[in-house]
């Protein structure tokens, strides 16, 4: 079986840290997880050998980059790289934020769009994703 | 030139001399002799030349000053004429009986050509006198005794006429005698006062038929007061108001709790030296009743005495219009005020949840990774259920925006009422209030389903209160949903007792409250009331034998589309 490179990033060091080990431990497929806390630090290992990468799960609101400028960097490296976004703003009521990110983020036509908290099937989602590609 | 009368006496003056001298020539001619005669007789001639060209020269020099006296006379009996006929006022001069010269003015007046053509067609000025109703004037007769006397009777009252002029026009002149200037004669001057006349009639037409009230005060009493105050006051009698001091007309205190009589009498004193006082008061009626009145004071200076001239205006009318206006406005200000405190309770829910998802997410994936390790432990089964609550909790008072939303979206009734009982609840379990919920269709609405939550809240909430508040034991809210073809409605009763009848119509009012300032507002149900019309809704509120029974009726959303 290809084991499956993926790159997370949530500007909360935690909250990548729980998305790595939950992939590890809940997906079917066989992964190699790296996670970060800045998305700058994510594109420097992915421009290294951006073909190597299977997807890139990110979070959106960031300080250092945002995810929309980060997902268009990606797919300028490797234009059929699977992404997913979390962002906690998604379901929001704040009509200010929730229209703006939610229109922003669907823009992008990411693989996968999940809010926070996790859907109790997002991993079942995320390998659908990842199968998809074998 | 000269006298004739001095000429006649000089030339028999001088004859009588010639012929005494002539006599005195004859005496000498017969009883004198030769020698004598001739001497004598030429010394008579001598004597007689130089007498006459003595009386001429005497005579000649007595006629020139005679002329410059004349000359003089003439002249002072010009100018006397010409400051007699220059006078702006008639001047007549009369001897007993009639009148015997006037100047010009009265003849220029009253069309006559000189006193000839008076006299031949008048007997005495009196006869061009007009009689006028309602003033007091002289008439040619005055109670039996004849114009002139009535005058000499009463030297100190003031006199008037009226007489019409050539013109037609009515001329009014105050009267006055000057008696005996000169043998026997008296002079009579009538001073035209019809400007004046016409002035005081305007004010005084003015002063009486104003629409507003007028008064006239002199040392805080009464002077004269127009039908239109009177009517104000409802006084219906002047020489009454007349006596009335100030203070009567005035409610002991003002609104803003100054004594009425300290206003009156700084408003006297500002007026009395700015020469103006304008204030909005209350005055009080005859009958008691008081009302809103702008008063403004002028101080009017007349023959040295000060009047204050003051004018009232009934407005009452427009006083309970501003005070109404006042009043909204304030309301409208304390209800956005209320809105906006309730959009920053909003706004920081909206932080708090946000803040507390990134968390509550981490700890229920990190629970999902323990229980691959522990898969039968109990203690993170219910740390799961804890967290999902909390994650649930939260996402109920998420959906409860604070905020207007003028995205409107359509929602399930269901929806809604479930996200507000989920907050209700606790308060629900606190008192021991049963909620009976039945909801039996899939009533779409549109709007913002967090605005319509908190309307929903307010009425769960003041159901609370009066089921507390009436001690009831068995505690029930029934929410229940009808609809009909057109409408939805939800049924919203409780058995805490009902709203009294006689404050029914007024509980949708903002600010209405019978709860206590720490307890209520009364804001919420006028929230309510707006939000329901905001939703294209109605409230309706009656009781029943148990208790309040409140009905929104919403218009049936058909198609999502709609929108």
């Amino acid at each position: 079986m290809h084991i499956k490179k993926i790159l997370t990033v949530d500007d909360y060091p935690l909250a990548a840290y729980t998305v790595r080990k939950i992939i590890e431990a809940f997906s079917t497929h066989k992964c190699e997880i790296k996670d970060f806390d800045s998305p700058l630090e994510l594109l420097s290992v992915f421009e290294e050998d951006p073909e190597s990468i299977d997807m890139v799960v990110t979070d959106f609101e960031m300080p250092q980059l945002r995810g929309d400028e980060l997902i268009k960097r990606l797919r300028e490296l490797k234009p059929d790289i699977k992404i997913v976004v979390i962002s906690a703003w998604l379901d929001s009521t704040s009509k200010d934020n929730q229209c703006l990110v939610e229109k922003e983020v669907k823009n992008l036509e990411p693989d996968l769009i999940c809010s926070k908290p996790f859907p109790d099937n997002w991993i079942e989602l995320l390998d659908e994703i990842l199968g998809g590609k074998e | 030139m000269g006298n004739p009368i001095y000429n006649k006496f000089n030339n028999l003056f001088i004859i009588l001399f010639e012929v005494l001298m002539g006599l005195l020539a004859y005496y000498v001619l017969l009883f004198y002799d030769e020698d004598s005669k001739l001497f004598t007789l030429t010394s008579i001639l001598i004597v007689f030349i130089l007498i006459n060209l003595l009386i001429g020269y005497y005579l000649e020099l007595k006629d020139n000053i005679f002329m410059k006296l004349q000359e003089k006379l003439d002249m002072e009996n010009n100018i006397n004429n010409s400051i007699f006929n220059l006078q702006k006022a008639i001047i007549i001069v009369r001897d007993n009986r009639s009148m015997t010269k006037a100047n010009d003015i009265f003849f220029h007046t009253f069309d006559f050509h000189n006193i000839e053509d008076f006299t031949n067609n008048h007997s005495c000025i009196c006869e061009l006198f007009i009689e006028k109703r309602g003033v007091q004037h002289l008439k040619s007769s005055m109670n039996g005794i004849s114009w002139i006397d009535y005058i000499h009777k009463y030297p100190d009252k003031r006199h008037e006429v009226y007489m019409v002029d050539k013109y037609g026009k009515e001329r009014s002149y105050s009267v006055d005698l000057r008696e005996n200037v000169y043998h026997e004669k008296s002079m009579v001057v009538f001073t035209e006062i019809t400007e004046i006349k016409n002035q005081a009639e305007t004010f005084r037409k003015l002063f009486e038929n104003s629409a507003d009230g007028l008064l006239m005060l002199k040392n805080n009493q009464y002077l004269d007061v127009n039908p239109t105050l009177l009517k104000i006051v409802e006084c219906s009698n002047k020489d009454v108001f007349l006596t009335l001091c100030p203070e009567i007309l005035l409610p002991t205190y003002q609104p803003n709790g100054v004594l009425s009589i300290d206003l009156h009498e700084n408003m006297l004193a500002e007026c009395m030296k700015n020469g103006v006082s304008t204030r909005h008061r209350l005055q009080k009626k005859l009958s008691g009743e008081t009302f809103w009145c702008d008063i403004a004071m002028t101080k009017i200076t007349v023959e040295s005495e000060d009047v204050i001239y003051v004018r009232w205006r009934d407005i009452d009318e427009y006083k309970e219009l501003e005070f109404s206006l006042e009043d909204q406005v304030q309301k409208q200000s304390q209800a956005l005020l209320a809105r906006s405190r309730l959009a920053g309770i909003g706004e920081m829910m909206e932080n708090i949840t946000h803040q507390w998802k990134q968390p509550l997410s981490l700890i229920l994936n990190l629970v999902r990774l323990l229980k691959l390790e522990l898969p039968n432990s109990r203690e993170l089964a219910i740390i799961s259920d804890q967290t999902n609550y909390l994650d649930k909790t939260i996402a109920d008072f998420k959906s409860f925006s604070f905020h207007s939303d003028k995205e409107k979206k359509v929602f399930s009734l269901e929806d809604s009422l479930e996200g507000t009982l989920n907050i209700f609840k606790f308060q629900a379990e606190k008192h021991k209030i049963e909620i009976l919920l039945k909801i039996d269709n899939d009533a779409k609405i549109k709007g913002d389903i967090g605005i319509f939550n908190q309307a929903i809240l307010v009425l769960l909430s003041n159901a609370k209160d009066a089921l507390i508040e009436n001690r009831e034991e068995n505690r029930i809210i029934n929410i229940k949903t009808e609809e009909s073809r057109e409408n939805i409605y939800l049924i919203i009763s409780d058995n805490g007792g009902g709203i009294p009848q006689n404050i029914i119509h007024k509980i949708f009012e903002p600010y209405f409250t019978t709860k206590f300032k720490d307890k209520g507002t009364g804001i919420g149900l006028s929230m309510t009331y707006t939000i329901i019309q905001e939703a294209k809704g109605k409230i309706e509120v009656t009781n029943d034998k148990n208790g309040a029974i409140f009905k929104i009726i919403l218009p049936k959303i058909k198609d999502e589309k709609e929108i």
